[in-house]
């Protein structure tokens, strides 16, 4: 009888620690995965957009909008290709809540909603250092004045030292942040299959080493804000397909959510190194 | 202690600096999409039988190069953002119509990149002059020479007859029989300057190979050593010499055979059965089939005539056969079986890559390059019966080359240079 008093209390009290530990983990689980309520009723919208080449957005242009003639939205489709758009190790864009009625005036925010980063890289830290001590790293946010106070400053407590120039004088657009190794890998692999699946180019060019080097300007959720050629192929029937394909755009693959800044410039190679059969 | 630390304090800081200004990200995109370029056809007259005919000619030597879809469109067409890359504009004047103009404008340039008249004369039929402005087409939109003046030869065979030898032009007209005998005869090669065929005839008792000039009806019958039976052959870049693949007592080897001398010597000889052996388009090099490896699994090597050594290029499949090499010399195209049907393949000899360009769930073989290299000729069992088909070199669609009727079998195709 002793034994078995022992033994139940010890048995019962497992019970009881295992199913509190396995709510709190269901339940971790669950407020992390986000799942929307309107999942089942309305598939996740990716903000990937062809649209015309002369058409315009309409001022009150949504991604919902399926009514807009020739425009192609990659969220309206069914929910398993929407899957295979998005890696998955990729974190998918959360779904964007229904319009909502006005309201008469929100509060004004004083302060940005915290971001969570999960995992934050070095470039991202260096990015909060950055904001912290402006001064401190002038490259981003200084203007030409204040980068020479700093280093004749430096200059002068350190006279037998020489500034050395690291890397060439850019523009504040081209001192944006770059995606992490991680980041970069995944924005990759979105690029190329959605710039692969709208991208044609001339047959008899498959074989060819034409290379186009165009640069992008977008912001946050992939809207494209400006393009330009940063190097032509030469070879204007190869240009112009790439051309035709970018005219024709207006959104990319969004940006991931840890990424800390609200616009991004890179560029894009094309190049039509051809190791996938060829089908038409 | 302090400037030490100063030091420090400053290399970090510029540490720093430099991490945040960065070059930008470069992201490679690759793997387009391939389509062919879409070019707008009209004429003046519209419906003159001169013009119908010109844009027949045109239509037929343009499209069979696989880099163009031809449509009837009209000039504006070209500044529609869905209009096609080019536009030939044929106008026909003069009393009889005997003068044709072609202008050619591309998308996007205000000049046209062709205008050039002709007349026809006796000698200039609407024909050439198709020809010609197929040619200078495909030159001056591509940048590489077109193979409309190309033949090809290969052998056809009705239900019940005798396998023969065939001629037949690049855009499928001129159809023309080539080999008269009364042997079944079979695997034509032609040399390298076009002026002769060699091909093989076998009779009941024995194989014979046979030189015919091209132009000609009369062959030459080559003879060989007694209980040696010639299997096929091909040309040396010189016009001289000839590949033979002999059978000897069961085994099957290969010999250089020179013409002038009559020599014969042994090149390819082992244990396995050698087969298929291709000159490169220098003479440096030959590919060839043979089973060495593994008996009755057919794999391609290359073979150094100086060094005499062997290389092995083929180790997927158990099937490999029938090399062409590419008139550049770059690029081998073979057959392969893989999953219980054949398909092309092309092996980038500086790269040492293989692409598989068919994919069909029929027989695709015997592959062949057009003289610019952009394109094969294959055999293909898409009906069924084996036809002769246009391949690009990077693989695509199938465009039939012959209107034979469907009961007569086109197979072993070869190119002309």
């Amino acid at each position: 009888m002793r034994f078995f008093r022992r033994w139940r209390w010890r048995h019962l009290c497992g019970a009881v620690l295992s199913v509190g530990l396995h709510a709190w983990l269901l339940l971790e689980v669950l407020s992390q995965r986000g799942v929307p309520e309107n999942a089942s009723a309305r598939p996740p919208v990716v903000p990937l957009v062809l649209v015309s080449q002369t058409a315009e957005p309409p001022a009150n242009f949504t991604e919902l909008d399926s009514k807009t003639p020739q425009v192609l939205l990659a969220g309206m489709r069914s929910r398993p290709s929407v899957a295979v758009l998005t890696p998955p190790l990729a974190p998918l864009p959360k779904p964007r809540k229904a319009p909502t009625p006005p309201k008469p005036e929100p509060p004004p925010r004083l302060e940005p909603p915290p971001r969570v980063l999960p995992a934050p890289s070095l470039q991202s830290i260096l990015n909060e250092a950055t904001l912290q001590h402006p001064s401190v790293t002038s490259k981003a946010s200084g203007t030409k004045a204040e980068r020479r106070e700093v280093a004749e400053s430096l200059g002068q407590w350190i006279p037998e030292l020489d500034l050395v120039k690291l890397a060439p004088s850019v523009s504040k657009e081209d001192a944006m942040p770059k995606l992490s190794q991680q980041e970069a890998r995944i924005y990759r692999a979105q690029l190329d299959r959605f710039f692969r699946e709208h991208w044609v180019a001339p047959l008899h060019l498959a074989d060819s080493n034409l290379v186009a080097v165009v640069r992008f300007w977008i912001n946050r959720e992939g809207r494209i804000q400006r393009w330009e050629f940063e190097k032509n192929s030469r070879n204007a029937l190869y240009d112009r397909s790439v051309t035709r394909l970018l005219n024709g755009l207006q959104f990319l693959p969004s940006l991931p959510d840890s990424y800390p800044e609200s616009a991004y410039s890179f560029g894009v190679r094309f190049s039509p190194n051809q190791s996938n059969p060829i089908s038409f | 202690m302090i400037r030490r630390s100063f030091s420090l304090l400053t290399l970090t800081l510029l540490w720093i600096v430099g991490v945040s200004a960065q070059p930008l990200d470069y992201f490679e995109v690759t793997n387009p999409n391939f389509e062919p370029l879409r070019v707008g056809l009209e004429s003046e007259p519209a419906n003159s039988v001169e013009a119908l005919y010109l844009q027949a000619v045109l239509k037929n030597n343009i499209e069979p190069s696989m880099f163009f879809l031809l449509e009837a469109s009209s000039e504006r067409a070209l500044s529609l953002s869905e209009g096609p890359d080019f536009h030939i504009q044929l106008s026909l004047k003069g009393p009889a119509r005997n003068q044709v103009r072609m202008v050619v404008r591309e998308r996007g340039r205000a000049e046209p990149i062709i205008d050039e008249a002709r007349s026809r004369t006796l000698e200039r039929t609407w024909r050439s002059i198709g020809l010609e402005f197929s040619e200078q087409f495909i030159q001056k939109t591509l940048g590489f020479s077109s193979a409309v003046r190309s033949q090809v030869a290969f052998t056809a065979q009705t239900a019940r007859g005798r396998k023969n030898i065939m001629l037949i032009q690049y855009d499928g007209t001129q159809l023309r029989r080539f080999s008269y005998n009364l042997g079944t005869n079979n695997l034509a090669q032609w040399s390298f300057d076009n002026r002769q065929l060699l091909y093989v005839t076998f009779t009941r008792s024995s194989a014979q190979l046979q030189l015919q000039p091209s132009h000609r009806l009369q062959a030459r019958i080559l003879s060989f050593p007694a209980r040696s039976q010639p299997l096929a052959g091909s040309w040396h870049p010189d016009h001289q010499n000839l590949l033979i693949t002999l059978v000897r007592q069961g085994n099957s080897d290969i010999f250089e055979h020179n013409l002038q001398t009559g020599t014969l010597r042994p090149l390819i000889t082992g244990k396995g059965l050698e087969a298929s052996a291709v000159w490169s388009p220098d003479g440096s090099r030959i590919a060839y089939v043979s089973d060495q490896a593994k008996a009755n699994e057919p794999q391609l090597y290359l073979f150094d005539p100086r060094t005499r050594s062997q290389e092995r290029i083929t180790f997927k499949g158990n099937y490999n056969s029938s090399p062409r090499w590419s008139p550049d010399g770059r690029h081998l195209a073979y057959e392969g079986k893989r999953r219980g049907y054949f398909q092309i393949f092309k092996y980038d000899l500086e790269r040492k890559q293989h692409q598989q360009l068919t994919f069909e769930r029929y027989d695709t073989e015997k592959p062949d390059w057009s003289p610019n290299g952009q394109q094969l000729v294959v055999s293909s069992r898409k009906s069924g019966v084996p036809k002769l088909y246009y391949l690009s070199a990077y693989g695509g669609r199938l465009i039939r080359v012959t209107t034979n009727p469907p009961e007569v079998s086109e197979t072993n195709p070869v190119w002309s240079h």
